[in-house]
């Protein structure tokens, strides 16, 4: 079955089939909670029969700060996926696509322009799973990670931003298909 | 620009400060004093007397910040208020209810005196919230909704923390009504605003207008308003689901929908989820399935509820249809709630279907054959599966066993299971484990439920004949477990003999499909074990030890292909404990990710009665760095947790008000709540303090050392609440969904529970009072109080100190010696008390009772036959009664230096205590001599090898040659090893298990 609801702060208790996972970072209760008291209508738990925690998906709403309008890496009024994880139990059921869907619904409520996300250049998986939820990249953050799994050689990582334009966006002006061309630095990004 | 002036005028003060020359800084503050009184150099100098060293001058600071709420007229200046906080956090840190009193009560006079103030309002509103002095921040958030009337936050702080306050444990009983009748009647009227405005696009400032809002009315309501009147909101165009201002707010409609079945609005809930499921499957002008989450499995089971209800089984049919057909492009979460829905509807409707029995079981197969490739299928499904009848469930089986259900040929050839070329995808293996899981539910868990429920489930009667296999069997069938351990073992094998096809597809951090089939074999196993009662046995030789150990060889032979599968891990870890493994059990713990809130909820698999089994730093070297730390030391990380917990809890309230998220605010005040009064952060406390006292003897342990400050005080009397946080949900569970979860029926020790925490922090202070260290004298005449204080609660609660919830038999021994203990002390100390007629008569009676429990520990040890490798039992048993023992020659020698009227009384049974409390610490040590040299021994690796696979017996010979053809020998041979030296390890623990100390 497939049931979504809002995540509640009580449910750090019970998110270890998620979070034990190793894919699925655990951070301190600041970080869950400082989204729960600014958007907790974009923090929504995927729960199965027994009220077991599937997957969940955290998100904000935001644009750039007003000082930094005139700049060319200004980002408008946008929802951004910051994180999105399935247990291991739960996967191949779609439920990635079905939170990732809630929350640009949500987007469309609050009348963002687009969703956006990062996500690591080596993340062959990940960069599948949004394409197919159609994502695009839009630009490339050169060095945005400070480590590179896949390579202990190396002390970076590129990030791709990918986004998916929104309802408002009506004249597709926030995404586009040629995005791995354009490369930013970190500083650029907001 | 004052303020300027200000700080250039302090600025030497400031400088004396910060090099604590405290005289000097004094000094110059008087001198400006006597040219100008203020109150702001009166509070700075209270502030500078805060940080003297001297206690007398801290005594004399917070006699005077006491009398500060009664001064006339308040004080106005906020600088000097905050003065006198800082001091106070100087004499009496983190003491929120003085605080409360003092500061907080002066806050809310600056603010009283300054209400136009906004910034200053703002200010101490969050200092009384971040403190926990809802009452005050009540007070602000009013007097910011009177002067400020236009902003439309203030009014709903203002019902927010009246509401909170309500709900609070400090607001008197009285006043709850009064407070949560107002938070009710104020929310109410702002409903009553928003259904009556005209244009709900620009709604008044005192109005409800967001989705949080309506949430916190919907809260309210709950609590203090009547029954029917969340639904009559949820139900109003303007401030129910469907309203402009809830923004689709999705818990809208889960209360909704809840609230109408419970009403029984059965036409209203099958007319609504009708509705809201066409609309689900209705494109938009864009020709997307916006509505798409409509079909959320809450809505299709209300749905089929009221269908049931009245009869209307025929459009949930065609709902579900609509929904299945390919052409509706509905994404297969969502499609996945419509074919449940008809397994649903299959088992509860009498016409759907015409319902016959085989309708049922072919819903189930059905399902099984759409959704088999994914580990849920499993969880769907069994709550449905356990409705079947004896007939249907036979039904089932048979066509489960002959593996029909995945056999697509159109034909219907049967194929026998289990078949190499089943196993042939990750798909297909889960499909394999999803059988495996349901033949296990019929014929291992559903009739193992059914036995445990019978009424010939009495202690006079535990003979049954299985439903399954006919056979006899108590609770558990012992044939019908060997079969699925032996099947799932086989059905294992094969899906790991895949060439690398799976495997090497496979992210290194995935899990491998086949692992439940792993699992599942374990669990069979372990159940097995807990068949066997023998003991008098040698350890290796027991059917038990055999079961476990088969159980633990698979589960790390699985893990090696799966290595972040923490399922396996929890389970690894259990095991390890049971058969005194420790750092084999750490090395298991340690694989997992546990870290931040997981150290609550996760920590206690291994930490709980850490003490007891394995006390000191492993000499095994575990994998990362960061995760070397010794026992104590992860004790202490796991506290420092809960320290930052606090102030991230506390941060996030105000940003809570900050974003008006009214109704998270409630939600952050309950994990608040939950983890003050964890019982994880008890256990926590209880283990480091045990294991310092082992590891470091002569260490004194003060009552605010090691770990007591991140619990409540008198968290040990018996009306201290204790929050269950634990996280049982993770540990593998295929049992009966209404039953006992796995995690419980293979619990080889008694659980965490609030009472042993209670009983066990008690003691803890009550070690403290004999406690030979000379650091704690002065703690000493506090500790007495206490005492009495907790023996008046005990007498209060007399059954809280009885009972053995949670406890081993060494365990609940020694409960009731401390509790002798604790009254021998009182009558040491209470001088009333040596009145009494019969003082003797008492104390007889004391001292009888303890040496009875000295004379029953040691025979516990002297049970201790075969004690050779040492089990997780005999380590616990060794550890505790040395504490014990440790513990009472520690009164002994407390109650020689107590006053002569009363130790004339006592000498002589103190000396038959200490007689016996020496016996039994030298018998302890006896037996770690025993064990120590017979494990110095050789040949343990042949015998681990020959208990795991030993040579086939009558009936059990399957198991082993299904291990056998799994496992390498190489393997084997190694991981043997490490159990060895997983017993050798923790033998090093007994060099803190000394002898008793030679007799001054």
């Amino acid at each position: 079955m497939t049931s979504l609801r809002p995540f509640h702060a009580t449910d750090v208790f019970k998110f270890n089939p998620t979070n034990l996972d190793p894919l699925t970072e655990t951070y301190d209760l600041n970080f869950y909670f400082s989204y729960l008291a600014r958007w907790p209508h974009l923090f929504t738990a995927a729960e199965g029969p027994d009220g077991t925690i599937d997957g969940y998906i955290m998100g904000k709403l935001e644009s750039s700060p007003s000082y930094y309008v005139h700049s060319e890496h200004y980002l408008p009024f946008h929802a951004h996926i910051t994180a999105l994880t399935v247990a291991p139990h739960a996967r191949r059921l779609g439920l990635a696509r079905t939170l990732s869907s809630c929350l640009e619904t949500s987007g469309d409520e609050y009348d963002a322009w687009f969703v956006d996300l990062f996500v690591r250049a080596s993340n062959k998986v990940g960069q599948a799973l949004y394409h197919g939820l159609g994502y695009s990249v839009f630009r490339v953050v050169k060095e945005y990670y400070s480590d590179d799994p896949t390579d202990p050689t190396k002390d970076s990582e590129d990030a791709w931003d990918m986004r998916k334009r929104l309802k408002r966006d009506v004249h597709g002006k926030h995404a586009r298909s040629d995005g791995l061309k354009y490369e930013v630095n970190p500083e650029d990004v907001w | 620009m004052a303020d300027q002036l200000r700080a250039a005028q302090d600025t030497p003060i400031w400088n004396a400060i910060e090099t604590n020359n405290f005289k000097q800084a004094l000094k110059l503050v008087d001198k400006r004093l006597s040219k100008k009184h203020s109150d702001y150099l009166e509070a700075l100098k209270i502030y500078i007397r805060s940080r003297s060293p001297q206690v007398s001058e801290k005594s004399a600071v917070l006699l005077h910040l006491e009398e500060l709420p009664e001064r006339k007229p308040p004080f106005s200046d906020i600088e000097a208020i905050e003065l006198y906080d800082e001091a106070l956090n100087e004499v009496l840190p983190e003491s929120n209810e003085t605080w409360e009193r003092i500061i907080g009560q002066l806050r809310w006079q600056c603010v009283k005196i300054n209400p136009k103030n906004e910034d200053l309002s703002l200010k101490c509103f969050q200092e009384c919230l971040s403190k926990g002095a809802h009452d005050h921040a009540r007070q602000i958030a009013n007097s910011l909704e009177k002067n400020f009337p236009k902003n439309h936050s203030y009014i709903f702080w203002n019902i927010t923390m009246m509401f909170l306050f309500s709900t609070s444990e400090k607001c008197p009983e009285n006043q709850r009504k009064i407070w949560g009748g107002l938070a009710l009647g104020q929310i109410g009227k702002l409903a009553g605003a928003t259904r009556e405005a005209q244009d709900q696009k620009r709604l008044p400032p005192r109005s409800i207008q967001t989705p949080q809002e309506l949430l916190i009315l919907d809260r309210i309501t709950q609590t203090y308003g009547k029954p029917d009147q969340r639904l009559v909101y949820l139900q109003s165009p303007q401030l129910g689901p469907e309203s402009t201002i809830a923004k689709a707010e999705w818990q809208l409609w889960r209360t909704k929908l809840k609230l109408m079945e419970a009403a029984q609005q059965w036409q209203d809930i099958f007319d609504t989820t009708a509705a809201l499921l066409k609309r689900a499957r209705t494109k938009d002008e864009s020709s997307q399935l916006s509505g798409s989450r409509l079909s959320d499995w809450l809505v299709w089971e209300a749905y089929v509820n009221s269908a049931v209800e009245l009869d209307g089984s025929h459009q949930v049919q065609a709902e579900t249809e609509a929904h299945l057909d390919p052409a509706a492009g509905i994404d297969k979460s969502w499609k996945r709630n419509a074919s449940l829905a008809q397994v649903k509807l299959s088992f509860e409707s009498s016409t759907a279907f015409s319902s016959s029995k085989s309708d049922r079981v072919a819903a189930v197969v059905k399902y099984l054959q759409e959704y088999g490739k994914a580990s849920t299928a499993y969880n769907d499904l069994r709550p449905f599966v356990e409705c079947l009848s004896s007939d249907q469930r036979l039904e089932l089986l048979e066509i489960l066993k002959t593996n029909t259900v995945f056999s697509y040929d159109e034909e219907g050839r049967t194929r026998i299971y289990p078949a190499k070329e089943d196993l042939s995808t990750a798909g297909q293996i889960t499909q394999v484990v999803n059988t495996y899981k349901l033949r296990f539910l019929l014929t291992c868990a559903l009739p193992e439920y059914e036995r445990r429920q019978s009424p010939l489930n009495n202690s006079t009667h535990v003979g049954f004949n299985c439903a399954s296999c006919s056979k006899p069997c108590g609770l558990m069938c012992k044939y019908c477990l060997e079969d699925a351990a032996k099947e799932a073992i086989q059905s294992y094998r094969i899906a790991m003999d895949d060439d690398g096809r799976i495997s090497n597809a496979l992210l290194k951090t995935d899990q491998h499909p086949a692992d439940d089939l792993s699992i599942l074999a374990a669990m069979c196993l372990i159940k097995l074990s807990l068949l066997q009662t023998e003991n008098n046995s040698e350890p290796l030789s027991r059917t038990t030890t055999t079961y476990v150990l088969q159980a633990a060889v698979l589960l790390e032979n699985a893990w090696l292909h799966s290595k972040y599968n923490f399922q396996i891990s929890q389970m690894l870890i259990r095991i390890y404990n049971y058969l005194g493994c420790g750092s084999l059990a750490m090395r298991a713990y340690h694989r997992m990710p546990v870290k931040q809130i997981q150290q609550d909820t996760i920590s206690y698999t291994l930490f709980d009665r850490l003490s007891s089994s394995h006390p000191h730093a492993s000499s095994q070297s575990i994998a990362a760095s960061s995760k070397q730390r010794t026992p104590v030391e992860q004790l202490q990380h796991q506290q420092k947790f809960y320290r930052s917990s606090r102030g991230n809890i506390i941060k996030n309230l105000w940003l809570s008000f900050k974003h008006g998220s009214y109704n998270t605010i409630f939600e952050f005040t309950e994990v608040s709540e939950k983890l003050t009064h964890s019982m994880a952060a008890a256990m926590s406390v209880i283990e480091s303090r045990k294991i310092s006292r082992l590891t470091v003897p002569g260490t004194p342990l003060t009552e605010i050392s090691n770990g007591f400050d991140i619990l409540p005080p008198n968290m040990e009397f018996p009306e201290a609440k204790y929050s269950d946080n634990l996280d049982y949900e993770s540990f593998p569970n295929f049992e009966v969904s209404r039953g006992a979860r796995f995690e419980e029926l293979s619990r080889y020790t008694p659980r965490l529970s609030a009472h042993r925490c209670r009983l066990n922090l008690a003691a803890e202070k009550l070690m403290l009072i004999v406690d030979p260290s000379s650091d704690v004298a002065q703690e000493k005449e506090m500790l007495h109080i206490w005492l009495k204080q907790y023996l008046d609660s005990q007498k209060q609660s007399p059954s809280e100190h009885v009972g053995s919830e949670g406890m081993t038999r060494s365990e609940q021994l020694a409960a009731a010696g401390y509790h002798t203990m604790a009254l021998i002390l009182r009558a040491s100390h209470d001088q009333d008390f040596w009145t009494e007629n019969d003082l003797q008569g008492t104390l007889d009676k004391y001292n009888n009772d303890l040496c009875a429990r000295l004379e029953e520990q040691a025979a516990l040890v002297e049970t201790l036959k075969e004690p050779v490798p040492a089990f997780g039992s005999t380590l616990h048993v060794l550890y505790t009664v040395h504490e014990f023992g440790r513990t009472i020659l520690n009164l002994c020698r407390y109650l020689t230096k107590q006053r002569k009227v009363f130790f004339e009384k006592q000498r002589e049974a103190s000396v038959k205590i200490e007689e016996l409390a020496r016996k039994l610490l030298q018998q302890v040590v006896d037996k770690c001599t025993v064990v120590k040299k017979g494990l110095d021994e050789g040949g343990w690796i042949d015998k681990v090898l020959e208990s795991t696979l030993p040579d086939a017996q009558e009936g059990d010979g399957a198991i082993v040659s299904s291990l056998r053809e799994l496992l390498d020998e190489n393997f084997l041979e190694e991981w043997a090893g490490e159990v060895v030296e997983g017993w050798r390890d923790s033998v090093i623990g007994f060099s803190y298990l000394k002898p008793p100390p030679t007799k001054a």
